[in-house]
């Protein structure tokens, strides 16, 4: 039973009981009745979903078991079918007004399998070898006018997902992979557009996620790599975008799934972070370990500096603006700066250590000025945490201060001895302060 | 005003799906009724490959060691091979060009790989060295390398192909494929095994001799 229903059946009780008069009630139940008739059956979906997915599949097992006894000519026509189907359910469905998503959901996920029904059977028809790579490019492709009739959520994650297979094989044929951005930007007006339904729904948090994951996995594989270690700049303004997008788009009080742009940039920026705390990733980079060789596209490494000089421009554009839209009165932990600040100067304090690292002055410097800064936004981290009474960012701060004592540690030069004991000791302190701020503060809830 | 913009994009959309398909469909029929008929004579193969899924892998002995040619082909790009026909009827390559021939029967086909041909010289020294000859070695990526076949004939056929091929089978089994080409486009119509459809002759194993 969802909410919505609860609350009808609570009100005929509440009444019943005297706690409200029926007046009040009738309130209730109009204020409620929109969401009610917005709220979505999420059995019907999954299961009408998976009731596709396996028609889907079976007809392409059907079509793929080549049936030879069929003329060419009909073959062909065949190929078309389910994808005429499809067209033809979406036709019906808006001429006679069908807006259920437990419509849209499964005809999306039958339609983006019908595309590649018709194109493995034409390409069985008429003996075409086509590569894997443009089989999938093409796939993903046609899923366009899929995700901008039915905006459901497997087509549009399949397509993020398609486009980062491709970048991914083409990559190894010497393909030109930064296309991934262009078609990656035709599917944005359909993710806004959910975002926009419901900020909240499930619906908006798988598709912000996989659009969100894929395209921050495509940054490493479109990337030319021409100039060794540009990749730590890109990555850091990515993230800081990312994570004060979120600051700014998404509500804090909800959840982490709620949240994805602020906890990939969040937990990319750490991870990212931590590991420029050590000495290797600064070994061998800048202008005086540039790829010349064959193997790179000169004019695609165009595209690396280009990411390099506007994701820390976005990153600082977009700290603006969160620092406009959350006044300095919304700051806790941080008397100077807030917290978001902090974490989104990543990608100067990244660039700034990279001129150190390839202008040959140390690699040691270079990580020693992300050490203390990572250090700097763990404490700052359990700060804000401690005064916000936020268990999440806490929990946090502690690990990235453990992480960081544990990751010098373990590169020193002291025995096992040693370091199993820093271990045990460093999981100890974590224990024990969780559970020591997580009792304060229910007592103080309590009190 | 706004919606109907997006049913428009998405009508277009559909529009797009059946005209990239039926594209697809269209250059491949025309090849297949206006197409000049050529036979490429089959090469062994690797008999782990020869079979992935439904298809035979096919490998032709006119590409198998590259095409010479006198100029460098970067790889990914497009190259265009002109056709003439051997005293054994079966198709060569004459020309490899980077630009559409005007006339004559020609494939169009992806470079694969292009690398510079190489000869050891004896020097005063009395040590060889590798001297380049000019002459560069191309390798292509065809686009008729897949034969599709029924499942249940599939592995019959696997086995027809590749005993034809065979290192020793012979003058007596010999294996081509029919293809047709037209203004580039190659699209195989059968493959054959001593000149009769691959089809035909797993329906009667005797072709295939011992």
């Amino acid at each position: 039973m969802n909410n919505v229903k609860y609350l009808m059946q609570e009100l005929k009780s509440w009444i019943s009981e005297g706690i409200v008069d029926a007046e009040t009630a009738n309130k209730i139940a109009a204020r409620y009745a929109h969401a009610e008739m917005k709220s979505v059956a999420w059995s019907r979906i999954i299961l009408g979903s998976i009731g596709a997915l396996l028609v889907g599949l079976g007809v392409i097992a059907l079509l793929a078991a080549n049936w030879d006894d069929i003329p060419r000519a009909a073959r062909a026509t065949l190929s078309f079918m389910p994808l005429a189907a499809c067209v033809a359910a979406y036709i019906m469905g808006v001429q006679k007004g069908w807006n259920s998503r437990s419509f849209f959901e499964p005809l999306g996920i039958f339609w983006g399998l019908s595309v590649g029904a018709g194109i493995s059977l034409i390409a069985q028809t008429y003996h075409i070898s086509g590569d894997p790579e443009s089989f999938v490019l093409y796939w993903t492709l046609l899923l366009l006018p899929v995700i901008y009739a039915t905006q459901a959520v497997v087509p549009l994650v399949g397509y993020y997902v398609g486009l980062l297979t491709w970048a991914s094989m083409s990559q190894f044929s010497n393909g030109i992979t930064v296309l991934y951005w262009p078609w990656a930007i035709a599917a944005m007006p359909a993710l806004l557009a959910i975002r926009k339904d419901n900020p909240f729904s499930i619906r908006t948090g798988l598709t912000t996620w996989g659009a969100a994951l894929c395209s921050t996995a495509a940054i490493g594989v479109t990337l030319e790599k021409t100039m060794p270690g540009l990749w730590m700049i890109i990555y850091s303004g990515a993230f800081a975008t990312l994570l004060l997008a979120g600051i700014t788009s998404e509500s804090k009080e909800n959840n982490i799934f709620q949240t994805p742009l602020r906890t990939i940039g969040g937990c990319g920026s750490a991870i990212l972070l931590y590991l420029l705390i050590f000495k290797w990733p600064w070994d061998e980079i800048g202008w005086n370990h540039y790829h010349a060789d064959i193997e790179y596209n000169h004019i695609l490494a165009y595209f690396d500096y280009l990411l390099a000089c506007v994701l820390p421009v976005l990153a600082a554009f977009m700290l603006i603006v969160a620092n406009r839209k959350r006044p300095a009165s919304a700051w806790k932990g941080l008397p100077i700066i807030s917290l978001w600040t902090a974490w989104g100067i990543a990608p100067v304090v990244v660039a700034s250590a990279y001129i150190v690292a390839s202008s040959l002055i140390s690699v040691f410097l270079a990580s020693m000025i992300i050490t203390i800064y990572l250090a700097g936004l763990g404490l700052c981290t359990l700060a804000e945490g401690l005064f916000r009474r936020t268990m999440l960012l806490v929990n946090a701060g502690i690990l990235i201060l453990i992480a960081i004592i544990l990751g010098r540690f373990f590169c020193s030069d002291l025995s096992f001895t040693a370091k199993g004991i820093a271990f045990i000791v460093s999981g100890s302190l974590f224990f024990l302060v969780n559970s020591y701020v997580g009792r304060y503060l229910r007592k103080e809830e309590t009190t | 005003m706004k919606k109907k913009l997006m049913s428009i994009f998405i009508l277009l959309g559909i529009v797009a799906q059946f005209a990239v398909l039926s594209a697809v469909i269209i250059r491949r029929e025309w090849t297949l009724r206006y197409g000049e008929v050529c036979r490429f004579e089959t090469a062994p193969v690797d008999p782990f490959d020869a079979f992935r899924g439904q298809y035979v892998q096919l490998d032709y002995k006119v590409f198998t060691r590259g095409i010479v040619s006198d100029k460098k082909f970067n790889r990914n790009n497009w190259c265009y091979l002109t056709l003439a026909t051997d005293t054994n009827g079966f198709s060569v390559v004459s020309a490899i060009t980077d630009s559409k021939p005007t006339s004559g029967t020609f494939i169009r086909s992806r470079v694969s790989w292009c690398y510079e041909e190489s000869i050891e010289k004896p020097k005063p020294d009395n040590k060889y060295h590798r001297e380049n000859t000019g002459k560069w070695t191309v390798h292509l990526e065809l686009p008729f390398s897949r034969y599709y076949m029924p499942e249940k004939t599939a592995p019959k056929a696997e086995d027809a192909y590749r005993h034809a091929n065979q290192r020793n089978a012979g003058k007596e089994n010999m294996a081509a494929a029919r293809v047709r080409v037209w203004k580039g486009m190659v699209v195989i119509e059968d493959v054959e095994i001593n000149g009769k459809p691959i089809r035909e002759c797993i329906k009667d194993q005797k072709e295939i001799k011992p």
